[in-house]
């Protein structure tokens, strides 16, 4: 599908994008309250391990942020940090940028993308 | 003045990066020392698109968010692809990171002629005019060794009505 987003070029939107897109939008607005909890336990515990499926999310806080990594092989192995959000001093952003941290990477571990 | 000449024809930012890992390549002794004519010189880049508002997220999700893409291309196999996007706003006190995203170097997908990053968005939290760019750099192995690309960053700094 070829999308006229305003960068002045067309962009090529595949179908994997469009999925990963819907899950996204529908873990957001279908998991928020559970994101929410996960944020306050990682602002908390600073370490936190959500297994989804046949994943483990691992995400902790360092110098720069929250990252987080995924393993698809029960925890054996995870794979480098794969996203970085930065903490925002205001702690309503914070908590609303770790939700949106959370479902996006849920859908990549769901869709492996 | 080549280099600016080079930018003003191509819509994306190709330059220092896909330069060093042409030099790089280019000055390896492995296809000299064989002399075998068939292995083609690698030439790699990165492109680094400029900041725009998502309208397939805003389409999808009903809200809008800041988005940049980037790839990492070659005309040889490139394998255990990390490309990393940032994304960054402009402002007073100088660039103000955003978000970082990777791709998985162990992912089936992170290997081939084009390894690309079509997930890097960041939601608005309000309208208030922000200048965004985007910074990408990656590390991969081509023709059997780690190569490393230095960080490419889009052509504009864009102004969007995407506070964040």
């Amino acid at each position: 599908m070829e999308i006229y987003d305003g960068s002045g070029e067309p962009f090529i939107e595949t179908e994997a994008d469009q999925a990963f897109i819907d899950l996204f939008a529908r873990l957001h607005f279908e998991n928020e309250s559970r994101y929410e909890h996960q944020a306050k336990e990682l602002l908390r515990e600073r370490v936190l391990l959500v297994p989804i499926d046949n994943s483990i999310l691992k995400y902790w806080l360092e110098e720069e942020g929250a990252a987080y990594s995924i393993s698809h092989d029960e925890g054996l192995t995870f794979s480098n940090s794969l996203g970085l959000t930065p903490l925002h001093w205001r702690r309503g952003v914070r908590i609303r940028r770790l939700v949106e941290q959370f479902a996006h990477s849920e859908a990549r571990a769901t869709l492996e993308y | 003045m080549a280099t600016n000449l080079k930018l003003r024809r191509c819509p994306i930012t190709l330059f220092a990066a896909s330069l060093a890992i042409l030099l790089l390549l280019s000055s390896t002794p492995a296809n000299a020392a064989t002399g075998n004519p068939k292995v083609p010189k690698a030439s790699c880049r990165i492109e680094i698109d400029n900041a725009h508002i998502s309208s397939s997220i805003l389409k999808h999700r009903k809200t809008r968010n800041v988005k940049i893409n980037a790839r990492s291309i070659c005309n040889v196999p490139q394998q255990r692809v990390t490309l990393t996007v940032e994304i960054y706003k402009t402002g007073i006190l100088g660039n103000h990171f955003v978000r970082r995203f990777r791709t998985a170097e162990n992912s089936p997908k992170s290997s081939g002629l084009k390894v690309e990053i079509s997930n890097a968005a960041v939601e608005c939290l309000n309208r208030n005019k922000t200048n965004y760019h985007g910074i990408a750099y990656a590390k991969a192995i081509i023709q059997g060794k780690w190569q490393y690309a230095g960080r490419t960053q889009s052509t504009s700094i864009v102004p969007l009505h995407c506070g964040s």
